[in-house]
């Protein structure tokens, strides 16, 4: 009995550790910034404001009103798109036989492991040739090509775990290939397919580096692209990037929250029997 | 834990592939500064890439970033080479 007690104790203080930066940011952002001068763990004074989060949002050089539909496109389309494609090829990869299907495995793989540094230099003279450097197409393209791999290998795992019988069942009663993917497996993945476009869409909603080398005019910057230009050079206002990193973050806490239902179901794309 | 084993080793290797490669919140936070103290790998290639456009030896830095993060990954290639 004392020996539970000790270990939710040490549970709740690494828990509520791990809340401080959290508070510190939400703290920072409603506090005007006279207030925040003395730190905001300081509560002397107390006078909340939206104003940081108006001030981010019409900020004169790097405007998130801007920055939030823009980073929309693009993550809503660069998580479509690799999730119908991953899907598929992860289906293939858990359901039929074909040579090499070892290699290509580890392949993809290797290719999680790949860091996104490693491929920027041809990927950016590929882009430069297409002509689709600073466009959204190019971006999108890019962060596709990075999505589909790990998505892959995450719906061939669910799929692995799925049981085949339903499958042979439909096979019997006449079912092609194509029919027992749309009809049967599918909807059977929707919670893995909730779960990846979860994933996938935070990791492209907080990209950083694709965007830094890609996009380069300042009306077509994207969300997290913007906040760093909000710190001045002489002086840096907490309270306004506070404000925009909250507001930032909103959007992909957002989807986790819709998608909740699937996301803890789907996780299990990611075990290994 | 013996029955955990599967899914820590998935999870470790994730987390070490993925601070291997951090690059944005060291470039918003200091750019690799003051004088280098926070320089990682990726934030070298960066530079080297994109603010000097020696494209050589970026190469270098990102070849040998790709050669750390595959050490870390083979426990999950074995693991995945192993079940099929």
């Amino acid at each position: 009995m004392r020996r539970r007690f000790w270990i939710s104790v040490i549970g709740w203080v690494f828990g509520l550790a791990w809340l401080i930066p959290f508070m510190g940011v939400f703290m920072t952002a409603i506090r005007p910034m006279d207030e925040l001068l003395s730190g905001w763990w300081n509560f002397e004074e107390f006078h909340p404001t939206l104003k940081n989060f108006a001030q981010a949002w019409n900020h004169p050089t790097a405007p998130l009103s801007r920055g939030i539909p823009n980073s929309l496109i693009v993550a809503i389309s660069a998580t479509v798109l690799p999730l119908i494609i991953a899907t598929m090829a992860g289906y293939y990869l858990a359901r039929y036989r074909f040579p090499f299907k070892k290699t290509l495995l580890v392949l993809i793989v290797i290719t999680l492991a790949l860091p996104l540094q490693m491929v920027a230099i041809p990927l950016y003279e590929m882009l430069l040739k297409m002509n689709l450097l600073d466009s959204y197409i190019g971006l999108v393209l890019l962060h596709t090509a990075w999505g589909t791999p790990w998505i892959t290998f995450f719906m061939r795992n669910f799929f692995t775990t799925l049981p085949h019988e339903i499958e042979e069942a439909a096979r019997i009663d006449g079912a092609g290939d194509i029919r027992i993917f749309f009809s049967i497996a599918l909807p059977l993945a929707l919670p893995a397919i909730g779960s990846a476009a979860a994933l996938q869409f935070t990791w492209v909603w907080s990209s950083f580096f694709l965007e830094l080398i890609t996009i380069y005019t300042p009306e077509k910057f994207l969300a997290t692209q913007r906040i760093p230009l909000m710190r001045g050079v002489y002086h840096v206002d907490w309270g306004v990037l506070s404000a925009a990193a909250i507001m930032v973050m909103m959007v992909p806490i957002g989807v986790y929250l819709i998608l909740q239902k699937y996301y803890v179901r789907g996780m299990i794309g990611w075990s290994m029997k | 834990m013996p029955l955990l084993k599967p899914i820590t080793v998935v999870v470790m290797t994730m987390t070490l592939l993925w601070d291997l490669k951090i690059f944005d919140i060291v470039y918003v936070a200091t750019q690799g500064g003051p004088g280098g103290a926070s320089n990682v790998l990726a934030i070298q290639m960066y530079n080297y890439a994109f603010i000097e456009f020696d494209y050589g030896k970026a190469a270098v830095v990102a070849v040998l970033l790709t050669l750390f993060t595959v050490i870390a990954a083979l426990p999950l290639v074995k693991s995945v080479g192993e079940e099929s």
